[in-house]
């Protein structure tokens, strides 16, 4: 393997490692702190695409478009999470998990529906911002430079997660419930305020990663499915309610799949890769790398 | 049977709400001007979210068109038709699914095939259960009408064994490729699709090497690690069928690594995705197509795509053609029949020419698999289209693709 193949192949996995973090991180903070397996992330992801593609057609510039999308598409996408979560999680908290995830699971046809009804069903493409297109040269080799935004913006928002999970008030409780929900409840900390803010926070990290990917793939009526799966795994094998364990989970899946691919005698079985990897962390770790196991 | 008259009575009495049950009442029906016995319907199970929805939408719409200008000329056998369409998500399980609720619920007269192949594999047993005709337009595994052939089937579009042959016809000529990568998706239509391009290659260029294979899951998101790979390879032309959603995302994906400048490229090019893509479509990309609205040459499609952009303000894709010819041919079988029965309705659509948008085909008695063409050519920019079209689209007649009729015996176990 050349020297340039094998740092193509980094570069492929920690691109797809980019989005793949901000939508697992999401779902995996849901989960740590509402202990809700939510089905619909996929869908805000999906839903966040679909209006980035509606902003930049409309404005039909796609550098301003993009950069509205990036503040509008989340927010939208985050009060449509407070939506969910008053008027649907709230009624479930403290049922069995079959339950919150029919309901999810329903909420993800409403929302494949409401797509198809006000989008169509045409798969959409807009063009990444001119100072984002084409690549960059690396001795003998280019890589897109959109992809390496997406590294960046992956980073950024890694950083800005830590600082509010670690360095404010609002993380201190959102820690507090991912490790002990019932002492948060005794200690004066409005729950269902925080309830629903981090469902939001989630939300809007599903909706940053639909924007991120409009430019880079078809937005399609069916992105909602494969990102949720990929983001499952990532939780899984990371540990569910762990940023750091969705950091790694993300850099493990997206450099297996790379790693995966580039040999003719693995690639059709890149895929499986991750599931068996899943597979083996749910048999020795139940709780993932980073998590902590569920107290008793 | 005292509760008949009460219950004409009260259909007499709810009058509006009668023309639209009609059928359920046993009355006659209006519609425009046109009387008709009463209303039957069609199924239509395609992918209407999903990386291929575009196709099944573009399907949807030619269908619908084509009942529409049915029902207006007085409709089937003197009903009207009416469209019952389910999203299966080109998935199997939600084909069949749909497939059997259509049937057996709603009693639809016929069914309509979906996008992906595997669905169509899925539904066309349970067609054969209910004596159902079963046209397809979109899928094309040639196992549908090989290995999985049954008596209510029929397939109006080229099925990969032809269309692997037609590709493979196209590039196997041209002495410059020697070396070729395969990407297609992995499941039926990608496989089987391959596999003919294959065995075709073989036969008219047998020192052509196959440098390399990749089969990426329907509905793929991030191609990066194959594009590297098969610059890596630097294979003088690239064989591929991945198609809407993917493709979309695979051009998006492989522009900035100057990949269509690196490497000659061949790929299923439908307007759907042209659409899609806009300019951003590679110029100078060797495709092939099952029913490019452009290079149709015949009077029905000028006419057809006139009346298709004036209702779906977009010019129509190869699924809308033969969406469009998939249902007439089936309509006219059974005003022939005089009834819906699938078995007699087949006996009409199996052997007799058809005059469709793509010219005149027939069914063909031995595998149900019409005669259509495909079209091969180079991708240009066109002044007259927001999209590149091929530059000259070349016919490839059917009949010179079609499967050879002792292959398709041993095929079905004859």
């Amino acid at each position: 393997m050349s020297g340039s193949t094998l740092a193509l192949t980094v570069l492929a996995g920690l691109s797809e490692a980019s989005v793949l973090f901000l939508v697992a991180s999401g779902l995996s903070l849901v989960f740590g702190a509402l202990r809700v397996i939510n089905m619909a992330h996929g869908s805000l992801y999906m839903v966040a695409a679909f209006i980035t593609t509606a902003i930049v057609q409309f404005l039909a510039q796609p550098a301003i478009g993009f950069l509205l999308a990036l503040v509008i598409a989340p927010a939208v996408v985050a009060l449509i999470g407070a939506l969910i979560e008053v008027l649907v999680l709230r009624r479930l908290y403290g049922r069995e998990h079959l339950l919150q995830l029919l309901a999810t699971f329903a909420l993800t046809l409403v929302f494949a529906g409401g797509v198809r009804i006000i989008f169509g069903s045409y798969n959409r493409s807009i063009r990444p911002p001119e100072l984002l297109s084409g690549g960059v040269s690396l001795g003998s080799f280019i890589f897109p430079t959109y992809k390496f935004f997406l590294m960046f913006a992956a980073l950024v928002v890694a950083a800005a997660l830590y600082v509010l999970l670690y360095r404010t008030t609002l993380g201190r409780n959102i820690r507090a419930a991912v490790a002990d929900p019932e002492l948060l409840n005794a200690s004066g900390v409005n729950v269902a305020r925080l309830f629903t803010t981090v469902f939001m926070i989630g939300a809007g990290l599903a909706a940053l990663g639909g924007v991120l990917v409009s430019p880079d793939q078809a937005v399609t009526g069916g992105m909602d499915t494969d990102v949720l799966v990929a983001a499952f795994a990532i939780s899984v094998i990371g540990g569910l309610g762990s940023l750091m364990g969705s950091f790694v989970g993300a850099l493990i899946v997206g450099l297996a799949t790379s790693f995966g691919i580039l040999f003719p005698q693995t690639s059709r079985w890149s895929l499986a890769f991750i599931f068996v990897l899943m597979a083996v962390v749910l048999m020795l770790r139940p709780w993932g790398l980073f998590g902590r196991p569920e107290a008793t | 049977m005292n509760w008949l008259p009460t219950l004409s009575k009260k259909c007499l009495a709810l009058l509006p709400a009668l023309l639209l049950v009609a059928s359920a009442c046993g009355g006659t029906t209006t519609s425009g001007g046109t009387t008709f016995k009463g209303t039957k319907k069609v199924g239509l199970s395609t992918s209407l979210t999903g990386s291929v929805a575009s196709y099944g939408q573009a399907g949807l719409n030619g269908i619908q068109m084509a009942i529409d200008e049915v029902n207006a000329k007085g409709g089937v056998n003197g009903y009207k038709i009416e469209l019952d369409q389910a999203d299966d998500a080109a998935k199997a399980a939600l084909g069949t699914e749909n497939a059997r609720r259509l049937i057996v619920e709603d009693k639809v007269v016929a069914l309509f095939g979906a996008v992906s192949s595997g669905v169509c594999l899925a539904e066309s047993p349970i067609t054969k259960q209910y004596s159902i005709p079963f046209i397809t337009f979109t899928c094309n595994d040639f196992n549908l009408t090989t290995t999985k052939f049954q008596p209510f089937i029929a397939s109006v579009v080229p099925n990969t064994y032809m269309e692997g042959r037609a590709i493979a016809n196209y590039l196997g000529a041209q002495s410059k490729y020697k070396t070729y990568y395969i990407i297609a998706p992995d499941y039926s239509f990608g496989h089987t699709e391959a596999d003919a391009f294959k065995a075709r290659l073989k036969e008219i260029n047998p020192s052509a090497q196959i440098v390399g294979e990749d089969y990426p899951k329907l509905g793929a998101t991030d191609y990066t690690s194959y594009i590297n790979k098969i610059i890596a390879t630097k294979p003088d032309i690239v064989y591929s069928n991945i198609y809407s959603g993917d493709l979309v995302t695979f051009v998006k994906q492989a522009t900035p690594f100057d990949f269509f400048n690196k490497v000659s490229f061949s790929t299923l090019t439908s307007t759907d995705d042209l659409q899609t893509l806009g300019n951003d479509f590679p110029l100078k990309l060797l495709g092939y197509a099952r029913a490019p609205f452009y290079a149709i040459d015949t009077p029905e499609n000028k006419d057809f795509i006139v009346r298709f952009k004036a209702r779906f303000l977009r010019d129509p894709s190869e699924w809308a053609i033969m969406g469009y010819d998939a249902y007439n041919l089936w309509a006219n079988a059974a005003n022939k029949a005089g009834v819906f029965d699938g078995d007699k309705v087949m006996a009409k659509i199996v052997g007799q020419p058809f005059k469709g948008l793509r010219g005149t085909f027939t069914i063909r008695a031995i595998d149900h698999q019409a005669n259509v063409p495909e079209w091969v050519g180079v991708t240009a920019a066109n002044p007259a289209y927001p999209f590149p079209t091929f530059a000259t689209a070349t016919l490839v007649p059917g009949d010179t693709l079609m499967m050879p009729e002792d292959q398709v015996k041993k095929l079905q176990g004859g």
